[in-house]
C-alpha cells in the first residue's frame, strides 16, 4: 500500500472520530449507533498503523495490492451497515403505519343520517 | 351476514359523494367505512359535512395500509366479511350481495372477476394479468382467472390475518399466499366500470415495477413467508 493512501486513511479516521464525538456532544446520535462508527474508524486506523501483518494477510488471500483488500473490507462493512439501516427503516415505517391506523380508528367519525 | 365495505379514498373529492350515494341506494343493508388516506384535497371535508362514516389517516400511508385499517376496524367490530370497494367508482355495488351469498357457501375469499365466463381482451394489461395467473397456477396449483381484480371479499379468518400481518397488501401475491396456506376461494362474474374521474396510479414505469414485484413475490419470496 502506498504512503499516500496510508496517510489519507489515518487522517480520514481521525476526522470521522472527531465528527462522531461532536455529534455525541450535541446529542444528535444515539450512543449505540456511534459504536459502529467508532469501531469502524479504529479498525481502519489499526490497518494503517499495523500494516505489516495486514500485508501478509492480504498476500495470503491473493490480493494484487493491499489497497484492494482495504477497499473490499470497507465495502463489506458498509454493505452490512446499509442492510441494517434498511431493516431499521422497514421497522420504523411499520410502526408509523400502525400508529397512524390506531389514531385513525380511535378518531372514527360515525355516520349521521339527516 | 355482517359485511363491511372498505372504501379507501385518497384525493377522491370528485368521486366520493357519488360512490356513497350509489352505495346507499343499491345496498343500504351493508355498513361501509371510508378510509381517508391523508388526502390533501377536500375528501375529508366532504365526508364530514355529508355525515359519512369515515376514519382519517393523519398522513398518507398508501392503499395497502388503508385497506389494512379497514380490516382492523372490521376485526374489532366483529364483521363476518369485509370487501374492498374502490372509491373511484370502478366497482358496482350490485355484485356485493351476490358475493356475500357466495361467501355463505363457506369460501374464505370471494373475488369479483371480470373473466369467469368472458374472455380476456388482448392488451398489454391483460398480458400482465395472464402472466400473474400463470405464476399463481405454478405455486398454488389453482387457477385464478382475474388475479388483479381489486374486488375481493374476505371472511372472518382472513380479516384477522390481514389486520395483523405486515405486508399483506391488496395485491395478487397476497391472494396467492393465502390460497397456498389453505384459504379457499371462489370467483363470480362481475362488470367493472372505467374510472370516471381521477387517474390510475399505474403508469408504464409503475407497471413494470408492479410486474417485477408480483413475480418475485409470488414465485420466490412466497416460500419464505408465513401465511
Amino acid at each position: 500500500m502506498n504512503q499516500g493512501l496510508l496517510i489519507a486513511l489515518i487522517i480520514g479516521c481521525i476526522l470521522t472520530i472527531v465528527f462522531v464525538l461532536v455529534k455525541i456532544k450535541n446529542s444528535q446520535f444515539k450512543i449505540g449507533d456511534t459504536l459502529y462508527w467508532l469501531f469502524f474508524c479504529l479498525f481502519l486506523l489499526a490497518m494503517a498503523i499495523f500494516h505489516k501483518p495486514f500485508f501478509l494477510v492480504s498476500k495470503f488471500f491473493g490480493f494484487e495490492s493491499p489497497s484492494n483488500f482495504v477497499f473490499v473490507i470497507i465495502i463489506f462493512l458498509l454493505l452490512i451497515k446499509i442492510f441494517l439501516l434498511d431493516v431499521r427503516i422497514a421497522k420504523a415505517e411499520e410502526k408509523m403505519t400502525r400508529l397512524a391506523q390506531k389514531y385513525a380508528i380511535d378518531n372514527e367519525t360515525k355516520e349521521i343520517n339527516e | 351476514m355482517k359485511v363491511l365495505l372498505i372504501i379507501p379514498a385518497y384525493n377522491e373529492q370528485d368521486n366520493i359523494e357519488r360512490v356513497i350515494a350509489t352505495l346507499k341506494r343499491d345496498c343500504p343493508q351493508y355498513d361501509y367505512l371510508i378510509i381517508n388516506d391523508g388526502s390533501s384535497d377536500k375528501t375529508e371535508y366532504i365526508c364530514k359535512t355529508k355525515g359519512f362514516h369515515f376514519v382519517s389517516h393523519p398522513i398518507n400511508l398508501g392503499l395497502a395500509a388503508a385497506i389494512q385499517t379497514g380490516m382492523f376496524y372490521a376485526y374489532k367490530n366483529g364483521y363476518d366479511a369485509a370487501i374492498q370497494f374502490d372509491g373511484d367508482g370502478q366497482h358496482d355495488p350490485d355484485y356485493i350481495s351476490k358475493m356475500a351469498s357466495e361467501m355463505e357457501k363457506g369460501y374464505n375469499i370471494v373475488i369479483g372477476s371480470r373473466f369467469v365466463n368472458q374472455k380476456k381482451p388482448m392488451s398489454l394489461r391483460m398480458l400482465g394479468s395472464n402472466l400473474i395467473q400463470m405464476a399463481i397456477k405454478l405455486t398454488t396449483g389453482k387457477t385464478l382467472k382475474d388475479p388483479t381484480s381489486g374486488m375481493r371479499m374476505f371472511d372472518k379468518k382472513m380479516i384477522k390475518k390481514l389486520a395483523f400481518a405486515a405486508d399483506l397488501g391488496p395485491e395478487p401475491d397476497t391472494v396467492a399466499l393465502l390460497v397456498r396456506t389453505g384459504a379457499t376461494f371462489s370467483e363470480i362474474q362481475v362488470e367493472m366500470h372505467e374510472r370516471t374521474a381521477g387517474e390510475s396510479y399505474l403508469n408504464f414505469g409503475g407497471s413494470v415495477n408492479y410486474m417485477a414485484r408480483m413475480f418475485v413475490s409470488i414465485l420466490i419470496l412466497q416460500w419464505f413467508r408465513k401465511g
